[in-house]
């Protein structure tokens, strides 16, 4: 079993780990760095809820083996909040009832912070292609549009101000 | 003797709710948007060893040899567990016929075979590898329609001919009716094997003390009702059986009682440390719990005006290799529905087969969605052969407050006809239907249609545990005035925590702050049965309206005696009491709470409440007697168009305009609805989970057991008619299945509306569409 | 089982050097493919050469006349690639309709050629629109037209030792129009049922130039032969035919995806999608 150092940033915090090479970046996110807001649902990238962004990209991070994120800036949910204050995607979600059971929450969180960075105001088409690879079985993604669309104002007004 | 109000007496009125009834995002939102929620799988125990399973290869067949030695010597490997090595009973909710680890034959592709525990999840994989299994392979049943053939294989010998059950309910003198009805429609109908989905996969932690006491964190719709069958399954006394629910990543059905808490408590009990054993996705696809497969025949008598005058139905049910659910899930496919339509003869008879497929189980509608597609396809059809409206026909024939069926059950608020004409209106039904008649008589290749289906579900299903009915809450005040909520009715992502935290800052007037409603502990909260049937939200509250009141009580009673006033002078108001003669004289309920701690020397005040559904009584061997307290009643519309090129569909919209009696939590119930609507959407066009001839998944996994995804679920809108159910204290009842049921085959009436051809199994897709076109046009 | 050794070479020279050495050496680009395929496969042993830090395999630049892309280019890229996006209009479409935006940021274009599904989308314009494949070992560099790199399922041409550089795309003539359908059971993530990518140029409403690739229905992409034969016709008039010699080329099998039956009626219907959207 080959081990290697791994050298990346991970919210912000520079981070240095032994991993193995058969290891996921999910699983030294979550095993390693015990940030567990990084959730696996299927391990084979088709459900989306361990969707982190790997240098401002969302990646599903149990595709990524974790020796790849060398030198990486990662951000997972644990990353988005300044401190006590929500990201307003993060509060969006609450406010828009888009949480059910919040499995498929992180991810859906972080893919959207992405939606947005590349469509800051998305039609209807580009939040349901942009979200395509999260699924939720809870909300029917009603609510879940309503907090992108949510998100996007709250992020509009705060770069307004 | 009961201390429950009788029947005739119970009549709740409606409050002056100031929270109940709003729109309030989860009390545990914030921990889930910042994932800092701790699920199942999440979860870590010092010491703890991971545990997986070697799953037979097989549909069917004898084990001949286990050899597991090449495994144990593996580094890391703690344990090597088959059926031959561990005390084990055959368990099952309702059948007793499954083990944990299988010892001489395996039942389906996914049957536990052997297990291990040791450091890390590839030392188990690697372990598995090693595990060296000879079988003897046997002839298998794999289709439902075989298992009671002659000749067919034998799958457990205590059930010849494969059935596990046969039911049969008459109701009337149904013959004449068949013989002098104006109109008798027959049509056969199949639902097919769907897959609940969750995004967490099944599993659980268990660990055992020294005294032989096991606790499971496991993620779990029934903790306390479970740990009955799990004892069994462990072989130990239901005592020594604690289980803890931490937040879990959706159930809709899968997760009550299932094979790998006690299997995950059995590998704990052997590697004698505390053992994770959670499935990988492709595990809980090959042996989940999913969907009953229904076949039914139906055939129904009416008279020229449209009045439902009869109805036969025969069901073929396939609950795979062990029965789980399979019993009571069939009944209900059998009668459910008769609560929604006066009908005064009704018929029903039921086979309940083993098949060497999955185990299958509940799944939101527990039946009862399988036969609202059969039926509510057959209504549209009669209602063709009648020239009546597809609402109209319904309308003619629903349940009215207070109804008792032929099976004895008394269905008390019944807005079925606000839902209907809701939903016509909402939709725009008629005006559509006439528009796009005359589109789909144009060149284009895309035909549009809309369909509609009513829906009923209970709204707390009686208990199955004889003579138990109801539930229970039990509010503790602490001595800063913190109020924790103790109730067994937990909270799966459906927001039950948010119900009732809503509940307590409504009646106590107190901040959400100030309540806490902790993850339910077997060792802690009262008994009950947890949440299915949608139980939760009708027994829980009913509980929580008792318990609010006891609590209510003592603050105002110790309030009194601190401000020196009468009780009647006083009212609860913003975290305290206050006077309602001088508003200025108040205590704060820190006070009150100090008070009874030092009153009562370390007591907490609690606020004890429970409740038994008025006029439910345990089924007699006809299974006559009411099931529910309270009945949800719904309609579900469906627009759609069809690509007469390609078979696709695409939905417009969809709307599920519901019955819940009060509403709670406003914002919830939507969530609810609009995603009981998507995954009703899913069953009725695009998922099946689908067997190759070997006897194994052929789509297991999210590729190509497709489900929704965002690009897929149209708008869907959601609606409260106005309604209150009296039976219970806050007038709520319960939303959770209701909101899946009638979607499916509203889309089967729209897709029929627009294109002219009815499928009779789903799930229907692009491919079976373009098929029947072709056939229909004579291609 | 579950042993990797792992090798992240910054240069094609010491890429090629280490396939040429490492026993079994698998390449990891964007990993999509072969990470899962390797969870699904009980985590066998690999030997890993990850080429995503060879920045000479990311460039998309013009060279010899001829759009270059890098086999290490990712769908996201090739997305929103402006000369892609300008000259090469489907092949943007085909990588936009990969996976997820997840799968997209992963994915490599190399990678959907190297996988050699069936089903892959980008492939099929790739074919159409005529690219070459630059091959490079130890012993230097080779060619070969992409619609001839595919053996089978799985299979591809290249060698022990070898690896895929990247596409050399000669740019369309003038008038030229590329049409491309992925038919897949729901919008999106998913892999094709049937996919068609055509590249047709017209004179005066009459063909002069067609090629048509088909994907998902044969062990590997069909680069539709035979169809030389309507070069001079209306394309009004000839659609219906060539859609017939589209299907009759198909080899589709019935699979979860869809029944042989299904495939072929959507090959002709999404042919004939193609074609009609060709003389807008």
């Amino acid at each position: 079993m080959q081990h290697k150092e791994l050298r990346f940033k991970v919210n912000g915090q520079e981070q240095q780990v032994f991993v193995r090479t058969n290891w996921s970046l999910a699983q030294v996110l979550r095993d390693k760095l015990g940030l567990l807001g990084t959730k696996i649902g299927c391990g084979e990238g088709e459900c989306g809820a361990c969707t982190v962004l790997m240098n401002g990209k969302s990646v599903t991070s149990c595709l990524v083996m974790a020796v790849q994120a060398e030198g990486a800036e990662i951000v997972t949910i644990e990353g988005l909040a300044n401190g006590d204050t929500l990201h307003p995607v993060q509060e969006a979600f609450v406010e828009a009832g888009a949480i059910q059971c919040g499995y498929c929450t992180p991810g859906m969180v972080l893919s959207t912070v992405a939606l947005l960075e590349k469509h800051p105001k998305p039609t209807e088409e580009e939040i349901r292609e942009g979200l395509t690879g999260n699924l939720c079985r809870c909300t029917g993604y009603q609510k879940i549009f309503e907090a992108v669309r949510l998100a996007a104002e709250k992020i509009a007004r705060g770069a307004g101000r | 003797m009961s201390l429950t109000t009788k029947e005739s007496e119970v009549r709740y009125e409606k409050g002056d709710y100031s929270i109940i009834g709003s729109r309030r995002p989860y009390v545990d939102a914030i921990d889930k948007v910042t994932g800092r929620t701790v699920y199942v799988t999440d979860i870590s125990l010092p010491g703890m060893l991971h545990g997986r399973a070697l799953r037979s290869p097989h549909p069917h067949a004898r084990i001949l040899n286990i050899d597991t030695s090449a495994a144990e010597k593996l580094p890391g490997v703690k344990c090597v567990l088959t059926g031959k090595n561990v005390r084990q009973k055959k368990w099952g909710p309702v059948t007793k016929d499954e083990y944990l680890l299988a010892i001489d034959k395996v039942n389906f592709v996914g049957d536990e075979v052997a297990a291990v525990a040791a450091v890390d999840e590839e030392t188990c994989e690697e372990a598995l590898s090693l595990i060296k299994v000879e079988y003897e392979p046997l002839p298998a049943v794999l289709s439902m329609y075989d298992a009671m053939k002659e000749g067919a294989p034998q799958i457990h010998g205590e059930f010849p001919g494969n059935v596990n059950h046969h039911f049969h309910i008459p109701r009337g003198d149904i013959e004449t009716v068949f013989k002098n009805a104006y109109f008798v429609h027959e049509g056969q109908y199949e639902a097919s094997l769907e897959y609940q989905a969750y995004i967490e996969p099944m599993g659980g932690v268990s660990v055992w003390d020294n005294r032989g006491n096991v606790t499971i964190y496991a993620g779990i719709q029934t903790p306390t009702w479970s740990r009955n069958d799990y004892a069994v399954a462990l072989d130990v006394p239901v005592e020594k059986v604690r289980i803890v629910q931490p937040p879990f990543g959706g159930g809709f059905g899968a997760k009550l009682s299932q094979q790998v808490h006690p299997l995950g408590a059995l590998i704990a009990r052997h590697a004698k440390q505390p053992v994770r054993f959670c499935l990988d996705r492709v595990e809980d696809f090959q042996c989940g719990l999913p969907r009953v497969p229904m076949h039914f025949k139906l055939k129904t008598a009416w008279d020229k005006d449209g009045k439902y005058l009869a109805k036969k139905v025969d069901i073929l049910a396939d609950q795979g290799a062990y029965a789980s659910y399979g019993a009571a899930i069939t009944l209900t496919a059998m009668y459910r529905i008769d609560i929604m339509y006066q009908v005064p003869i009704v018929h029903s008879e039921a086979h309940l087969v083993y098949t060497n497929k999955v185990p299958t189980g509940c799944f939101r509608g527990f039946g009862n969605s399988q036969k609202h597609f059969a039926h509510e396809s057959h209504l549209d059809e009669v209602a063709e052969h009648l020239g009546m409206e597809p609402d109209a026909l319904r309308l003619r024939n629903i349940a009215v407050p207070g109804y008792m069926n032929p099976h004895g059950w008394k269905a008390n608020s019944v807005e079925i006809e606000a839902c209907i004409k809701t939903g016509m209106a909402r939709s725009d039904f008629h005006e559509k239907r006439k528009k796009f008649f005359s589109f789909n008589k144009t060149e284009s290749k895309i035909k549009k249609g809309i369909g509609m289906a009513p829906c009923v579900h209970v709204s707390g299903n009686r208990s199955f545990i004889k003579p138990f009915e109801g539930g229970a809450v039990l509010l503790r005040m602490n001595e800063q005035g913190k109020v924790f909520v103790y109730c067994n009715e937990p909270d799966m992502g459906q927001g039950i925590r948010t119900t009732l935290t809503m509940c307590v800052a409504d009646a106590l007037k107190l901040d959400f702050d100030h309540i806490t409603v902790p993850d339910p502990d077997t060792d802690i909260v009262p008994f009950g049965l947890g949440c299915f049937a949608s139980r939760g939200t009708y027994m829980a509250t009913g509980a929580m309206h008792m318990a609010v009141n006891d609590m209510k009580t003592k603050l105002i009673k110790i309030a009194s005696q601190i401000l020196e006033l009468p009780e009647e002078d006083l009212t609860l108001e913003n975290g305290a009491v206050v006077s309602l003669s001088d508003p200025s004289k108040k205590v704060g309920y820190p006070e009150i709470a100090w008070k009874h701690v030092c009153d009562y020397p370390g007591q907490h005040m609690l606020g004890i409440g429970h409740f038994t559904p008025a006029g439910v009584e345990y089924p007699d061997e006809k299974k006559y007697n009411n099931i529910s307290g309270g009945y949800a009643f719904g309609c579900h519309v469906a627009e759609v168009e069809v690509n007469t090129e390609t078979g696709q569909v695409k939905v417009n919209e969809m709307w599920g305009i519901h019955d819940v009696g009060q509403p709670i939590n406003e914002l919830a119930l939507e969530g609810q609805i609009q995603g009981g609507l998507a995954q009703g959407y899913g069953w009725a066009l695009m998922e099946h989970l689908r067997y190759g001839t070997d006897g194994k998944i052929i789509n297991a996994c999210f590729l190509d057991y497709q489900v929704p995804t965002a690009a897929d679920i149209p708008k869907i809108n959601a609606e409260l008619v106005d309604s209150f159910e009296w039976t219970t204290g806050f007038g709520a009842k319960s939303i959770g299945e209701c909101c899946f049921i009638g979607i499916a085959p509203a889309l089967q009436n729209a897709i029929y509306n627009a294109i002219g051809v009815r499928f009779y199994e789903l799930p229907i897709t692009a491919e079976k569409i373009l098929a029947a076109l072709r056939e229909k046009n004579g291609l | 089982m579950n042993n990797i050794t792992y090798h992240a070479p910054k240069t094609i020279a010491e890429a090629v050097s280490l396939l040429s050495e490492v026993q079994e050496a698998r390449i990891l680009a964007g990993g999509t493919d072969l990470i899962a395929k390797w969870k699904k496969s009980h985590f066998f042993d690999m030997n890993l050469v990850d080429i995503r830090n060879i920045g000479e395999l990311s460039v998309i630049e013009e060279r010899e006349g001829r759009l270059f892309i890098g086999a290490g280019v990712t769908m996201d890229r090739v997305c929103e690639n402006p000369a892609i996006n300008e000259k090469f209009p489907i092949l943007a479409e085909a990588a936009s309709k990969v996976g997820s935006v997840q799968i997209r940021n992963l994915a490599t274009i190399g990678g959907n050629s190297c996988n050699a599904a069936p089903s892959a989308d980008t492939v099929l314009p790739l074919i159409a629109y005529g690219a070459d494949v630059c091959i490079v070992s130890k012993s230097g560099e080779r060619r070969c037209a992409l619609k001839d790199f595919f053996k089978g399922p799985g299979k591809t041409a290249l060698e022990k030792g070898e690896m895929l550089k990247g596409f050399s795309l000669p740019y369309p003539a003038h008038g030229t129009v590329g049409m491309f359908v992925k038919h897949s059971r729901r919008p999106g993530m998913d892999l094709a049922t049937v996919g068609v990518a055509t590249v047709v140029r017209l004179d005066a409403g009459k063909i002069a130039g067609i090629h048509v690739v088909l994907g998902a229905v044969g062990p590997v992409p069909i680069d539709v032969e035979g169809l030389d034969v309507f070069v001079g016709k209306e394309m009004g008039a000839a659609s219906e035919k060539i859609a017939g010699v589209c299907t009759d080329a198909a080899k589709p099998i019935t699979d979860v995806r869809g029944s042989k039956e299904y495939r072929s009626e959507m090959v002709r219907r999404s042919v004939a999608l193609c074609l009609e959207g060709s003389s807008k």
